[in-house]
């Protein structure tokens, strides 16, 4: 390339990063809020959308920009992104952490300086206070606060999480785009919204200019022949695109980044979890137009990999970037540019975006071979995994039609999308059966505050024992209501704030409608997430209090008691608790009280309509929050002490299964993954000894044939297998190694964890966390045998 | 009818063929001082009745993947052959695996009706044998002899210094191998101290301090096995 070797990119992408890394402030997102403040009355005659996509214009316009002398593209996500995001703040405390439900807490998130003034920061603060978003959000939360300070359910306005198709903007250019709305007619609604989204567009080719304008004074300035060449190269490049399409796979990348930082810029503060989606199905066209070699594409596709880092801690969290998989034939659709991915990420091993594979039946040895080194070098970033096989059968039966099955991808953590159709709102509502049934034990009062939450129930202690099962799901039918209200309010409060630019690339110059509308359908798949927390945690409980009353009867009445004495004073009562069967150990009573739990529960929260009338979409996923909920649970009959986690997703309590991974795999497999149209979550901790192979490759190989088939390939699984499961091999004495000693175990300062969806530095979590994922490697769950 | 069993779990091609269901049955009858699982060596572990894990192994078929099954291993697995029979009659379906010492009477019984015999022919000496391990060579001979008239079976060899790495063993491995009729393979299973940790938790000496066998050893046993045309492997 003209621009240099492969190597040589690499090394600049590597200094890059190093330079990204060294950035201790983000203020660009002030900025932002500052210049549609500014611009309000200006625009004040304009419907929201209209105005919204102005100011995009104004913010591409005027926000300061820069190109690093280590660049090779220009663009930044900087901007958009404030340092907020808890588990990587080092001042993150379970005790302490409330939800980010409050909009204007990110003006915590600014350090004051001359520039930023502490006045100028408050009246910004104030001015948003008053804000209708603000405003109405903040009513949501106050109408529920009995409900969410606690956590029988939470709810939250979702920005981010979804998979924009950039695919059209990329091969005919934006400006093809803008033409494409014009030639578009429609009522009133849609002529304003697509008029909104021609803006937006605009915004992008204003922001290509300016970024071109610099590149050639770089160019001109530039300390070496090196330098100008990537500067001239930028430039050359902004010439063409993104207002017009893509020729070759620089060209593509360099639209690629320019439109995401404007997709962005559009949500800033903290659009967390935009995700790339089938990454390498977007780029291969342009490798192969081109015959770029392997080398020379990964090396180009470091330079993306580091855009998707910001500052000091890869603030920009759960950008999600897929690999592989199969079409709706079930053609294989792994290619050059799926290795060169690889390749990137393995030899930059950076914290963002992370990294996915899809999985078939009939994907290729080389997938599973490359994948080897990533799991067998301590420190290194893991892929999740997912099972195509499996997720397209969902998909289709929720209805997707069969030409966008191909085109599912992950938005954040776990979140099945279809890329550039489906506005999931993933992570709108948060369910905690945990407490629901603490509440439901306790007749309305809870453990932790003994504060009155929901209704109240007088019956007495056997009573509530002997009617457990219809006690709860009664309670968790009223709390889902509840909560799927608050849910809409808070997605009508965002309404508030459309994205033209986002509507643009999500189907929305077909539709006309904004793709945040709460009254017409802007994007052509529509839903709203539900993410439920507790389940083997409630299931094993109705089974203790089955063993309970059929064993020992005469301490039913104690056990309520017991609990709300966090079991001081019945300990005896608690190990015999602790001794019943557990889900996770292919024990047919347990399991098959936790699949009824999970189905019964996604059933209740898909009879639940959102905003547009679309279904709640079960998501069996708990990122972290298994720890930040569990807080605020009480004791519970499975012997589970109060404010002790609960289970991860749908993975047994960490210690409760404790046959090893066979066994386990056998109880998650019967669970019924048809119900989790939202997605679900599923970790292994596996110690590396497991495996026996020579090479990372052969490893890589073993790995499938132990782990992954008999997981998602099984062909004796009755039903839709499990479609997702993230690993860490490594072991918990490895990784307190790491911690006393990172400067010997982790010399570059990064040491790479999966924890949830996303992968994360481990040294800059927060102590909580570190050890909630040593707690969860929960070895006895997926050991082989000692002898 | 009851068995008892001290470990359970999965594990894959170690212990016969593609991932199997393995069993751990309590008390043996030989006390070889380099037993990795020494807390099998007596009868205890949990009770459970055969019913319960012909259960197990039904709902753990989908488990068995790359031709796996069941392997019944110890302790010494044969001495509960009455139960480990009745478990394999009630399950044709199933394949089913022993790793046995070959020195018990009732080896034949149990095995005959596995399809995979994995024995253990720690050495060819009859009185370092019976003086280390308490075993009769003759019982494993013999039932080395008698079950190759119907099976192919996989022998392993601890190869253990001081035990049984001279070059008069080999010698005498070699001239048994010659003597047999029948298809069967050989492992060399190097000392290893993998079960050193369990001696001291059960509160028993751990007696080996010279056990580890030199690369050198090793590659001369395996290579002149084959030289002697006969056939080894590694699982």
């Amino acid at each position: 390339m003209k621009i240099g070797n492969h190597e040589h990119l690499t090394n600049l992408a590597k200094e890059l990063f190093k330079e990204e890394r060294s950035l201790k402030k983000l203020d660009g997102w002030f900025r932002i809020k500052e210049f549609r403040r500014e611009t309000d009355e200006q625009f004040a005659d304009l419907p929201a959308v209209e105005k919204a996509g102005q100011q995009l214009k104004i913010i591409a316009e005027k926000l300061p920009i820069s190109i690093s002398r280590y660049a090779v593209f220009a663009g930044t996500q900087r901007d958009a992104f404030a340092r907020s995001y808890a588990l990587i703040n080092p001042a993150f405390r379970v005790e302490t952490f409330s939800g980010y439900c409050d909009p204007t807490a990110v003006y915590n998130d600014i350090d004051e300086d001359a520039e930023f003034t502490k006045e100028r920061i408050e009246k910004m603060r104030a001015y948003d206070k008053e804000t209708p978003f603000v405003k109405e959000l903040s009513s949501v939360y106050e109408k529920y606060t009995e409900y969410t300070d606690e956590v029988a359910f939470f709810v939250e306005q979702v920005t981010g999480h979804v998979i924009p198709d950039f695919r059209p903007a990329i091969k005919y250019g934006v400006k093809h785009l803008i033409a494409e709305i014009d030639k578009k007619e429609g009522n009133d609604k849609q002529n304003s919204h697509r008029r909104a989204m021609k803006s937006a567009l605009e915004a992008v080719i204003i922001l290509a200019e300016r970024y071109r304008a610099l590149a050639l004074e770089k160019a001109e300035n530039a300390e070496n022949e090196d330098e100008k060449c990537r500067m001239l190269n930028i430039a050359e490049a902004l010439e063409k695109v993104p207002a017009n399409g893509a020729k070759t796979l620089f060209e593509a990348i360099q639209s690629f980044i320019l439109l995401w930082q404007v997709m962005c810029l559009e949500q800033a503060p903290n659009p967390f979890a935009f995700s790339v989606g089938n990454a390498d199905r977007i780029f291969e066209p342009y490798r192969a137009m081109e015959n770029l070699s392997r080398e020379d594409t990964a090396a180009l596709l470091k330079h993306l990999l580091v855009f998707y880092n910001v500052a000091d801690r890869s603030w920009a969290i759960s950008q999600n970037l897929i690999i592989g998989g199969k079409d709706e034939n079930g053609n294989d659709l792994t290619n050059e540019t799926s290795f060169a991915l690889f390749d990137a990420y393995y030899d930059m091993n950076m914290p963002q975006p992370i990294l996915s594979v899809k999985l078939h039946k009939n994907t290729p040895d080389s997938v599973y071979e490359a994948m080897g080194r990533f799991f067998f070098t301590p420190g290194c970033l893991t892929p999740s995994l997912f099972n195509d096989d499996a997720m397209f059968e969902v998909l289709a039966k929720n209805g997707v039609a069969a030409n966008d099955l191909a085109d599912y991808s992950i938005a954040g953590c776990q979140e099945p999308l279809i890329m550039g159709k489906d506005s999931g709102n993933t992570t709108n509502s948060w369910f905690n059966l945990g407490k629901i049934l603490e509440l439901t034990l306790t007749g309305g009062y809870s453990e932790i505050t003994g504060k009155k939450i929901g209704n109240t129930d007088d019956s007495s202690a056997l009573e509530k024992l002997q009617n457990i099962r219809e006690k709860f799901y009664k309670n968790a039918e009223t709390y889902a209501t509840l909560m799927t209200d608050a849910a809409n309010g808070c997605s009508k409060a965002l309404s508030l704030l459309p994205v033209p630019f986002l509507s643009a690339v999500m189907g929305g110059i077909e539709t006309g409608y904004d793709a945040r509308d709460t009254v017409d359908q802007g994007t052509p798949y529509n839903g709203s997430g539900c993410l439920i927390h507790g389940t083997s945690v409630v299931a094993d409980s109705f089974v203790a209090i089955d063993c309970l009353l059929k064993d020992r009867p005469e301490d039913a009445e104690n056990l309520i008691e017991a609990i709300r004495n966090n079991f001081e004073g019945y300990e005896e009562l608690r190990e015999y608790l602790l001794s019943c069967p557990k889900f996770g150990n292919n024990n047919d009573v347990a399991d098959k009280e936790a699949v009824e739990v999970t189905s019964k529960i996604a059933d209740i929260v898909a009879s639940k309509k959102n905003y547009l009338g679309n279904p709640f979409r079960p998501d069996f996923s708990t990122p972290s929050t298994h720890l930040l909920y569990g807080y605020w649970v009480g004791a519970l009959p499975d012997g589970r002490k109060s404010r002790e986690m609960l289970n991860y997703g749908i993975d047994p309590l960490h210690g409760d299964a404790n046959q090893g991974l066979g066994f386990r795999t056998l109880s998650q497999m019967k669970l019924p993954y048809d119900k989790m149209t939202g997605g679900c979550a599923s970790h292994l901790g596996i110690d590396p000894k497991y495996f026996k192979g020579e090479t990372n490759e052969e490893k890589g190989l073993e790995f499938r044939t132990k782990v992954l088939n008999p997981l998602f390939f099984n062909p004796m699984q009755n039903g839709i297998s499990p479609f997702y499961t993230y690993l860490n091999i490594t072991t918990p004495e490895i990784l307190r190694k790491v911690l006393d000693n990172p400067k010997k175990y982790a010399p570059s300062g990064v040491y790479i964890m999966r924890i949830h969806g996303t992968f994360v530095n481990f040294l800059d979590l927060s102590p909580a966390i570190q050890q909630d994922i040593i707690t969860r490697l929960d070895p006895k769950s997926t050991g082989g045998i000692e002898c | 009818m009851m068995i008892n069993i001290f470990e359970k779990g999965f594990n894959y091609s170690q212990d016969g063929p593609g991932n199997r269901l393995v069993y751990h049955l309590s008390g043996c009858n030989m006390f070889c001082p380099w037993c990795s699982n020494p807390e099998g060596m007596e009868k205890g572990g949990r009770q459970y009745s055969t019913d319960e894990i012909i259960r197990e192994i039904q709902s753990s078929a989908p488990m068995f993947f790359d031709g796996g099954g069941v392997t019944f291993t110890g302790g010494e697995c044969t001495l509960q052959s009455e139960a480990v029979i009745e478990i394999i009659n009630n399950l044709p379906e199933i394949d089913f695996c022993i790793e046995s010492n070959a020195a018990t009477k009732t080896f034949l019984s149990v095995a005959e009706k596995c399809n995979t015999v994995i024995v253990d022919y720690k050495s060819p000496c009859a009185e370092k044998l019976k003086k280390i391990t308490g075993a009769d060579i003759s019982v494993v001979e013999n039932n080395i002899r008698n079950i190759l008239k119907t099976k192919k079976i996989h022998i392993r060899i601890p190869l253990i210094h001081s035990f049984n790495d001279d070059d008069d063993s080999l010698e005498k491995f070699i001239d048994f191998f010659n003597s047999l009729c029948g298809d069967f393979d050989i492992e060399i299973l190097p000392y290893h101290e993998y079960g050193k940790e369990k001696w001291n938790r059960i509160g028993k000496e751990y007696s080996v301090s010279d056990g580890f066998v030199s690369k050198e050893t090793i590659k001369k046993f395996i290579e002149t096995l084959k030289a002697n045309s006969i056939k080894v492997i590694k699982t």
